[in-house]
C-alpha cells in the first residue's frame, strides 16, 4: 500500500516557468498561490514525489528526472528564445518542466517521478496509472493541469458554448473531491482543450491506492489566464476516524 | 558605457534626445516652444514619453532671420537653468556651434554639446573639456552653420563621414573630453543630398564599427519628405523606419520630435534583438 502525505493540484500554464513572461508578472497572484501550495506539500516531509501533468503519449511507468534544472532552461529557452542562445534539444514537456521548477523554487533538488496522461486517456487508465504511481515511502503527488482553454474568444481553442459550465463544475468537483464527476468530465478535456480532469483522475487513483482517506480540498487560487482556467488547490488527506 | 551627464548608459541602451526648440521659425515645430512655458511644458511632457535626453537648440538650423551668439544665448541659456533646477537627472544637451554659448550652457547645467555644425568652431570641443560635458561630432562636409547643400558630391559618403567624425572625435579626447562622453553623427541632410543620407542610413554600421557611439537625428527631415514625397508634417511613419533601420545597424542615440512613438519603435527593436525583455507576454503561454 502506497502512502500519501499530501497532494496539490497547480495549473499547467508555462506562464509559471521563469522567464518567459517579460518585465511584468501577469500571474502575480496565481503563481505566489503555486509557491504556497507547493511550500506546503513539502512541508508533509516527502520522500518521494509524483508529478503528473499532460504529454502527447502516456507513461507506462515513472520517469525518474535527477536534475530538474535542466529542463527548466530547456523549457524556457523553447518557449522564450535569447540572442545568442543555442535551442534547445527537444521539444520540453511543458507540465514537467512548470512541476520541476515549483519544486525547485520550493527547495526540492530532485529527483522527481514523473507522470503524463493525455486528455484522451480514459478516466479509469488515467486512475490505474495513479494507483502505481505511490510508494510505500511518504509520497507527495503535485497534479498539473488546467480547465478550458475555450473561455474567450480569444482564448486558446476560441470560445466553447460549454466552457463556463466546465469549468464551474470541474471546480466543483475538485473543491468537493467528487472523483465521479471528475472522471465525468474526463471524457470531455479532449474538446475543451483540458487537462486537468486526466491528471485529476491520476490523482484520485494515487490517493485511493493508499486505502481508505478522508479527503478535504482547500482551494487557494482560481483564474482564467487568458482563456484558460487556472486553479490552485491543496488535497489534505487523513485516515478515516 | 556612454556617459552624461549623472548618467552611464550601457551599449545595450537606446536613448531618445528629445528636440525643444527655443526658436520662433523652426522647420517642424514653427515656434511651438517659443515661450517659456511651452517649452518647459514640452520638457515634462518628452521626459514623461520616455527620453533621456532633451537637446535644447536657440538657432534653426536653415537659413533665416540672423541669431547673434549673443541672442542665442538668451534663447537657451535660462532656459538650460529652469529645466536643470525641474528635472535634476535629465540629460540637458544644448545645440549649438558656438563656444561661448556651449560655455554659458555647461555653466547653466548642460551636460553636451550638440556640434550639429561639424567643430565649425573649433573652441567648442575645449568648452566641452573644460567643463567635462559630452560632445556630439557631426560631419556636414565642410558645410557653414545655417546653409544648405548645393550640388555636393562625396566619392564616398560614409567614408567621410567616418574620417570627419572620428577625426573630430580624437581631436576632443586630446583635448580632454573624456572618450566615453564623444558621440559621433553622420548629420542626415546636412552638406547632404537625399542619396547619400539614404546611403549614410544604409551603410551606417560602417559607422558604429569605428567605436564611437553614434547618435542619429533623421526625424521629419527633407530626405524622408523626398524619398516618401511627404509634406514635413507627414513624414511620421518614415521617421520611425529611419529609427529602426539605425537602431538594427548600431546607433545608440535618436534626436527626434515625435518621443513616444519612437520610444515605442526602439523599445521594440530592443525587444527583437534582444537586449530587452518584453513588457508582458501571455499569448500562447496559458
Amino acid at each position: 500500500m502506497s502512502r500519501i502525505v499530501g497532494a496539490v493540484v497547480c495549473p499547467s500554464t508555462p506562464l509559471l516557468l521563469p522567464g518567459v513572461t517579460g518585465r511584468m508578472d501577469p500571474i502575480p497572484a496565481l503563481r505566489e498561490a503555486c509557491h504556497d501550495a507547493v511550500a506546503e506539500l513539502l512541508s508533509h516531509g516527502p520522500e518521494h514525489i509524483v508529478v503528473v501533468g499532460s504529454a502527447p503519449v502516456p507513461s507506462t511507468a515513472a520517469l525518474i528526472v535527477h536534475n530538474p534544472s535542466d529542463l527548466i532552461d530547456d523549457a524556457r529557452r523553447a518557449l522564450a528564445p535569447r540572442r545568442g542562445q543555442p535551442p534547445a534539444p527537444d521539444a520540453p514537456v511543458l507540465p514537467l518542466a512548470v512541476g520541476a521548477s515549483l519544486l525547485t523554487a520550493a527547495g526540492w533538488p530532485g529527483p522527481l517521478a514523473w507522470w503524463a496522461v493525455t486528455p484522451t486517456t480514459p478516466p479509469g487508465a488515467a486512475a490505474d496509472l495513479g494507483a502505481i504511481a505511490g510508494t510505500s515511502h511518504r509520497t507527495a503527488v503535485l497534479a498539473l493541469g488546467g480547465g478550458s482553454a475555450c473561455s474567450t474568444l480569444k482564448a486558446p481553442g476560441f470560445r466553447h458554448p460549454e466552457a463556463e459550465q466546465f469549468n464551474r463544475d470541474l471546480v466543483d468537483a475538485v473543491a468537493q473531491w467528487d472523483v465521479p464527476t471528475l472522471m465525468s468530465l474526463s471524457t470531455k478535456s479532449a474538446e475543451q482543450l483540458a487537462d486537468l480532469p486526466t491528471t485529476m483522475c491520476f490523482l484520485a487513483g494515487a490517493v485511493a491506492s493508499a486505502g481508505p482517506q478522508r479527503v478535504n480540498v482547500a482551494m487557494l487560487a482560481r483564474e482564467v489566464v487568458a482563456g484558460v482556467l487556472c486553479a490552485v488547490a491543496e488535497l489534505r488527506i487523513a485516515a478515516p476516524p | 558605457m556612454l556617459r552624461l551627464g549623472r548618467h552611464a548608459f550601457s551599449p545595450d541602451r537606446l536613448l531618445v534626445m528629445a528636440i525643444v526648440n527655443r526658436t520662433p521659425d523652426s522647420f517642424f515645430d514653427r515656434g511651438a516652444t517659443w515661450s517659456d512655458d511651452a517649452a518647459l511644458a514640452r520638457v515634462a511632457e518628452v521626459i514623461a514619453d520616455g527620453a533621456e535626453i532633451v537637446d535644447i537648440g536657440g538657432v534653426k538650423a536653415g537659413p533665416g532671420d540672423p541669431v547673434s551668439g549673443a541672442e542665442e544665448a538668451r534663447r537657451v541659456v535660462p532656459f538650460i537653468a529652469a529645466v536643470r533646477a525641474a528635472h535634476p537627472e535629465i540629460v540637458i544637451s544644448v545645440d549649438t556651434w558656438r563656444h561661448e554659448v556651449g560655455r554659458a550652457a555647461c555653466e547653466a547645467g548642460a551636460d553636451l554639446l550638440n556640434d550639429a555644425w561639424g567643430g565649425w568652431d573649433p573652441k567648442l570641443a575645449e568648452v566641452a573639456a573644460t567643463f567635462g560635458a559630452g560632445l556630439v561630432c557631426t560631419h556636414t562636409g565642410g558645410a557653414a552653420p545655417r546653409t544648405r547643400p548645393h550640388r555636393v558630391t562625396y566619392a564616398d559618403v560614409m567614408a567621410d563621414v567616418v574620417a570627419t567624425t572620428t577625426g573630430l572625435a580624437d581631436r576632443a579626447v586630446s583635448l580632454g573630453v573624456a572618450p566615453s562622453a564623444v558621440l559621433v553623427d553622420p548629420a542626415h541632410d546636412f552638406g547632404k543630398n537625399t542619396w547619400h543620407s539614404l546611403a549614410v542610413t544604409r551603410d551606417l554600421a560602417t559607422l558604429v564599427e569605428t567605436g564611437w557611439p553614434v547618435l542619429v537625428s533623421t526625424s521629419n527631415k527633407d530626405f524622408i519628405g523626398e524619398s516618401l514625397g511627404r509634406e514635413v508634417t507627414e513624414r511620421l511613419a518614415g521617421s520611425l523606419a529611419t529609427v529602426v533601420v539605425c537602431a538594427l545597424a548600431g546607433a545608440r542615440v535618436f534626436r527626434v520630435h515625435a518621443v513616444a512613438q519612437t520610444r515605442d519603435a526602439l523599445d521594440m527593436v530592443a525587444c527583437i534583438r534582444g537586449s530587452a525583455e518584453p513588457r508582458q507576454t501571455v499569448r500562447a503561454l496559458a
